[in-house]
């Protein structure tokens, strides 16, 4: 049941009027505003920053999510993206006045063959939580084109390669300890 | 002598194994390129952000001039700017009352209107709900800087009364409403 203030016969429409001085404009801004990913085979991960700069002096949280925009709003030859969720990124960042972030943003495709040699756009939509009458919402383009490959290519990922020189160079230190031992056995055995 | 040699070539030769593999490594998976040129900025500013219409009645209809507002592109690409707004609010709480944003220019029983107008332009544009998208086009390529700018003004038409008594017309929430305008920008 809703209240009924009868000494009341007007609102206070739109705005915060009762702020005692007007509200100053600020703006924040959002780099780069596309991102062109190109060769992505099917099972692969992209990763790249974005930086989000807030330019006024208190904090500010920013809200992320995927848009998937209409084929007119497009780039020439880009299809819908899939799916939205093969993009990851969080999802709100809390910005100190005056201050700068860089935000992660992952694209990894499903590693089967039907996802290779397509060409997509989605876009990252970032918008201030808190909002006066007017607010700026960014949209940054991201272009994804996947290569060639499919369930036959195999990610190497910095963990995996690294796990792989590890392993090689415990190798060669035991090949070069040996190396060293048959060298100095054979000049003593001169 | 020649031992130490040999030792020596032999170690140089193994300490080069593991780079070659990952060399190996490297060239059997393919190469992403990412492409993007971080010196390209997307900056829009509004000002002034808000509005203060002050205390208004049923059906009441008030305006700002039309070079109130200003958009400005700050950034140092072309964008195409998007409008729309949504349903006003009860600042109070915000799902007990509330005005539905109207699609045809019409007000009515808790539905209101908006409208804008650019300072160029002689009649206004309403500006609609778009809840999955982000609304009409609003400045295509706005360019850089302050020489592009583009100033516009805002109408606002509120609903009639909820009820009336005594022959004067009251909503049944007083107080202050808010609402929202997006405006969403994209590189062009």
């Amino acid at each position: 049941m809703m209240r009924q203030h009868k000494y009341i016969w007007f609102v206070v429409a739109l705005v915060v009027s009762l702020l005692p001085s007007p509200v100053l404009a600020w703006s924040f801004s959002v780099s780069p505003p596309e991102v062109k990913i190109d060769n992505l085979s099917p099972g692969q991960i992209a990763e790249f920053n974005l930086t989000i700069h807030n330019k006024d002096n208190i904090s500010h949280t920013f809200v992320l999510t995927t848009y998937n925009p209409k084929e007119s709003e497009r780039r020439p030859e880009r299809a819908e993206f899939p799916n939205s969720t093969w993009v990851s990124f969080p999802h709100q960042v809390e910005m100190q006045g005056n201050s700068e972030a860089k935000i992660k943003v992952k694209v990894a495709i499903p590693s089967q063959q039907k996802w290779a040699g397509k060409d997509w756009e989605i876009w990252l939509s970032i918008t201030p939580e808190d909002k006066d009458l007017l607010v700026v919402n960014y949209y940054i383009r991201i272009l994804v084109s996947t290569g060639e490959g499919g369930e036959r290519v195999e990610t190497v990922s910095p963990e995996t390669g690294s796990h792989i020189v590890l392993t090689v160079g415990v190798i060669v230190l035991l090949l070069l300890g040996c190396g060293i031992y048959y060298f100095r056995r054979k000049v003593k055995a001169k | 002598m020649s031992v130490r040699i040999v030792s020596i070539a032999l170690v140089m030769f193994l300490a080069l194994i593991p780079s070659s593999l990952v060399l190996a490594l490297e060239s059997d998976s393919e190469t992403i390129t990412i492409t993007m040129t971080t010196k390209t900025v997307i900056e829009i500013e509004l000002n002034p952000p808000n509005w203060e219409t002050g205390i208004m009645g049923p059906e009441e209809e008030k305006n700002t001039q039309k070079d109130h507002f200003t958009i400005t592109n700050n950034g140092n690409c072309e964008v195409n700017t998007y409008i729309k707004g949504e349903d006003a609010v009860w600042v109070d709480d915000p799902d007990a009352y509330k005005w539905e944003l109207s699609s045809d220019g019409s007000n009515g029983t808790q539905k209101y209107v908006l409208w804008y107008e650019k300072a160029d332009e002689s009649s206004y544009t309403l500006i609609k709900k778009d809840e999955n998208g982000f609304g009409d086009l609003f400045t295509p390529n706005l360019g850089p800087g302050g020489d592009n700018a583009k100033k516009f003004g805002l109408k606002l038409e509120v609903p009639p009364a909820d009820y009336t008594k005594d022959g004067v017309g009251y909503f049944h929430e007083g107080g202050e409403m808010k609402t929202t305008i997006t405006i969403s920008g994209v590189v062009a």
